[in-house]
């Protein structure tokens, strides 16, 4: 959000034009002007921060933009392209390897993360090429097993450093201050591109075909939307960004093994973020990472018990409240409408309508 | 006491209203033919009664036991089934095993005239090709499998949506000389057919829906042909208030409250 | 004569995948869910078995039959709890849920037994094989293979003779004409989320005698289940044995040219599959979706 205050941006300024015409149709509330508002203050002071704070700090907001990162783009194929992918960690993969060749080759890490997301990009077209024909579960299991196919790849690859993972010594070399301040940045940034672009892609015609396509796909289709279109398109933007957030993985860490960043355990995050905050809303997936960050910081200590505990809010979100917090918090600012389960249309019954009757009286 | 009696009925999908304060009664052994336009609510009115739908407002009961929220399960148990538009039979199932799956769930005590003898005495032409899958099955196979299937739940009141689609006349005829066999052991018809002449000829009493709305009751002997075509059609010299038409048209309406 | 040997290890191995896809093959053939908890369920069977054979210090043969019910039990509950109404919700939700589930038994199990890896113990069984010419024919692996003859032979004669089969069919080919035709279904889908669970769990214990159990191996489990399910074909429990058993040789014969490459070789058949024919090969073109 914090990318999208008065930009240049013709779709903005379209935007900009509507409100200001005498039709009282308006994307823009006060209350969305006063978050945009704050979010950008925020996102001053965010990049000023490590002048101010320790790496201490500096290093867990790594950590928390790398999550909302994630989030994000889990939620463009799954809350707005209706594709649940449980593989994206094969782009995580493939961005954590690309910079450790890149930067192996002599160029910096950065020119690696913008070369990691082109190699998603580009490894994600045969790779949907593949998966095109599948929706549902095929699809989600059968990414999870594409995924799966490169750690395994991975794991005997021994110009890959096989099963015990590669580092970046480069990196490493650099003094720890100055490489925490840059790493800062660079994910600070990446967030920023991440969540503005996928904002901007689901407000454009983009969105509301990818919508159209999740929620009908047939009417879609019929009604001129290019469904599989949407889909690969959606497919191909998140997995590009997906191979930056791998990047930003390893040069976080320094260090990355097959095991570790092809982990089943990322999509199960994702998934649970996405859930949580409210899939297919922009600002659900960003309340889910912060949520989630807040309660791994906090329990981790205590075992595994945060992620059953999780899981079971999750489920109990997909089950009760599909628009997860940000649905109940949107439901309650909007009015005083009572908790119903559809709004009935239709005008109320006549004084004549009651009549009719039939025939046969028995 | 109606053997169906359905009062007020609201009914719609999501946020769109398809029937509006619908009524009708039904004795036993009687056929109420619905006539109406494409759109007119016919299937949905169908669906609510069968369960398959549940309504807004208003009341369904059964030989006088009020089943509005029954489930639709409860529903073909107590005795009201659906033959539902476009046959939808169990495709990878025979067509005996088709007419075999309401027998092998019904709870009522009462076993009823329609046993699969009788029912293969019935429909000759289902007997036989009661080994082969439905999906295999001729158009006029499939309805008759359709029918047999309705008819093996014993019903008291059978649904009948358009039956006749897609059929060729000579088959459609055949059907329709089955009814007065049906009727015979009790069981009460609700009836939509396209064909004006055909629902009329086949039912002791019509009614008319146009836009969710009942516009038009009556015995189907003395109903005014041209006035129900009218009616059906949403009667272009009549008021724009659709409701009028009944009351404008031949048949006087029952009340609501009526049963005899 | 190694490679006729090979062939019939991966027969067996194959029988095993099968046993396990079974359950995941009738539910996604009867209600349309993929169950991603699938795998960690069947891990589950094998850890009450443990706890079992412990508490009781009975030996595997006698905590069979206890776990068994407990499983078909705890299938029934969880249709009944969870997965009727996550299908009732939308299309996202049952993969969510059953996700979520997954998540949830594997971290609920590292946190009750450790990660580390035990042993189910068998007696000699995990050892004992016939020995035929040049042919060696394990007790256990057979067991394995004739297990899943009988369970699929036996599931595909209760669906094609009696009432309660007919009635499955039915509801798989049209839910609500199934209802509207009288057919109660939560009852329906609960035996068959049952029967698949209590399948899974046996194939589960079985398999750990040879492998051991530890907590995140339900998701190897259910992938190579699902393999299994998808190469043999939507809505053919035999076309599920096929396909186990293509997986099994397909991994038996790599591993003799390159251990490490064997289970990439069956991930890669998969992707080949479906690639070529995602109906799978014995399903229709239509119930792949």
């Amino acid at each position: 959000m914090a990318a999208t205050g008065s930009s240049g941006r013709p779709a903005l300024d379209a935007m900009a034009a509507a409100a200001a015409g005498p039709v009282a149709v308006s994307r823009w509330s006060r209350t969305a002007t006063v978050a945009t508002s704050t979010a950008g203050l925020v996102l001053v002071l965010l990049v000023a921060l490590p002048y101010l704070a320790g790496t201490g700090i500096t290093q867990a907001l790594v950590t928390l933009f790398v999550l909302v990162s994630m989030a994000a783009l889990w939620n463009l194929l799954a809350g707005y392209a209706g594709m649940i992918s449980f593989g994206q960690q094969a782009y995580l993969g493939i961005g954590a390897y690309v910079v450790y060749l890149v930067a192996k080759g002599g160029l910096t890490p950065f020119a690696g993360i913008v070369a990691g997301a082109l190699a998603c990009g580009l490894a994600a077209v045969p790779i949907f090429a593949l998966l095109r024909p599948l929706t549902g579960g095929y699809f989600a299991v059968a990414t999870w097993v594409v995924a799966e196919c490169l750690f395994l790849y991975v794991t005997n690859a021994l110009w890959l450093g096989g099963g015990t993972g590669v580092g970046l010594q480069q990196l490493s070399a650099m003094p720890p201050v100055l490489r925490q301040a840059d790493t800062y940045w660079e994910s600070l940034a990446l967030m920023a591109i991440i969540v503005a672009g996928v904002y901007l892609l689901v407000r454009s015609r983009f969105g509301l075909d990818s919508r159209a396509t999740r929620d009908e796909p047939a009417a879609a289709a019929a009604m001129g939307v290019e469904v599989g279109r949407t889909r690969w398109l959606a497919y191909l933007l998140a997995a590009a960004g997906f191979g930056a957030v791998g990047g930003m993985l390893i040069v976080s860490t320094l260090y990355t093994d097959p095991a570790s960043v092809f982990s089943i355990n990322y999509s199960a995050d994702m998934l649970f973020m996405v859930v949580i905050g409210g899939l297919g809303t922009m600002e659900g997936p960003i309340i889910g990472a912060v949520i989630f960050f807040a309660v791994q910081e906090e329990f981790a200590k205590y075992g595994a018990w945060y992620l059953v505990a999780i899981g079971a809010v999750a489920i109990a979100v997909v089950l009760t409240a599909p628009a997860g917090l940000w649905g109940l918090a949107a439901r309650r600012g909007w009015s005083l409408l009572p908790v119903g389960y559809r709004v009935r249309g239709g005008p109320p019954p006549g004084p004549g309508m009651g009549r009719g009757g039939g025939g046969p009286g028995g | 006491m109606s053997a169906l009696a359905v009062r007020d009925l609201d009914a719609g999908y999501a946020d769109f209203q398809a029937l509006f304060g619908v009524s009708l009664d039904l004795a036993a052994g009687q056929t109420l033919a619905l006539v109406g336009a494409n759109g007119a609510g016919k299937t949905t009115l169908l669906m609510a009664i069968a369960g398959a739908l549940r309504p807004w407002r208003g009341s369904i009961s059964l030989d006088g036991t009020d089943i509005t929220i029954a489930p639709d399960y409860q529903r073909a148990r107590a005795g009201v089934v659906l033959v539902p538009e476009g046959r939808r039979l169990f495709a990878s199932l025979t067509a005996e095993e088709n007419i075999l799956i309401p027998a092998g769930v019904r709870g009522r005590a009462d076993p009823g005239p329609w046993t699969l003898d009788a029912l293969y005495e019935l429909f000759p032409m289902v007997a036989a090709r009661r080994s082969h899958r439905a999906a295999l099955l001729s158009g006029g196979e499939q309805q008759a499998v359709a029918i047999a299937r309705a008819l093996a739940a014993n019903p008291r009141v059978l649904l009948l949506d358009e039956v006749s689609l897609g059929l060729a006349p000579a088959i459609v005829d055949a059907f329709y000389g089955l009814l007065p066999a049906i009727q015979a052991v009790g069981v009460s018809i609700v009836l939509v057919e396209q064909d004006i002449d055909r629902a009329l000829a086949a039912s002791s009493h019509t009614i008319c829906l146009l836009e969710g709305r009942l516009v038009m009751a009556g015995e189907s002997a003395s109903l005014d042909r041209a006035a129900l075509i009218a009616a059906y059609f949403g009667a272009p010299a009549g008021p724009a208030d659709h409701a009028s038409a009944g009351p404008g048209g031949a048949a006087p309406p029952a009340g609501p409250g009526g049963p005899a | 004569m190694t490679w006729v040997n090979d062939v019939f290890q991966g027969l067996f191995l194959g029988g095993a995948y099968a046993l396990t896809a079974v359950g995941l093959s009738l539910m996604f053939g009867v209600m349309r869910l993929v169950n991603l908890a699938h795998g960690d369920l069947a891990v589950c069977g094998t850890y009450l078995v443990t706890t079992v054979m412990a508490a009781l210090g009975v030996p595997l043969w006698l905590a069979l039959p206890v776990m068994i019910p407990l499983a078909f039990g705890l299938g029934m509950v969880l249709q009944l709890g969870l997965f009727d109404r996550a299908l009732r919700t939308g299309p996202l939700a049952p993969l969510l849920v059953t996700f979520g589930l997954s998540v949830i038994i594997e971290n609920l199990l590292q946190q009750i037994y450790s990660a580390n890896t035990r042993g189910v113990g068998a007696g000699n069984l995990d050892v004992a094989a016939v020995h035929l010419g040049g042919l060696v024919l394990p007790w256990l692996a057979m067991l394995k293979l004739l297990l899943a003859l009988v369970v699929i032979g036996g599931l595909s004669a209760l669906l094609r003779l009696t009432g309660w089969g007919r009635r499955v069919r039915a509801t798989s080919d049209d839910l609500a004409i199934a209802r509207l035709q009288g057919i109660r279904v939560r009852p329906l889908f609960a035996t068959v989320t049952g029967i698949a669970i209590g399948a899974a769990a046996l194939a589960g214990t079985l398999n750990a005698v040879t492998t051991g159990v530890y907590p995140t191996l339900g998701t190897l489990t259910l992938i190579f289940a699902f393999e299994a399910v998808i190469i043999g074909g939507l809505g053919s429990l035999w076309g599920t044995l096929v396909g186990g058993m293509l997986l099994g040789v397909t991994q038996v014969l790599v591993s003799q040219v390159s251990v490490p490459y064997a289970i990439l070789a069956s991930q890669l058949l998969f992707l080949v599959v479906l690639a070529v024919r995602p109906h799978g090969l014995f399903g229709t073109p239509q119930a792949a979706g």
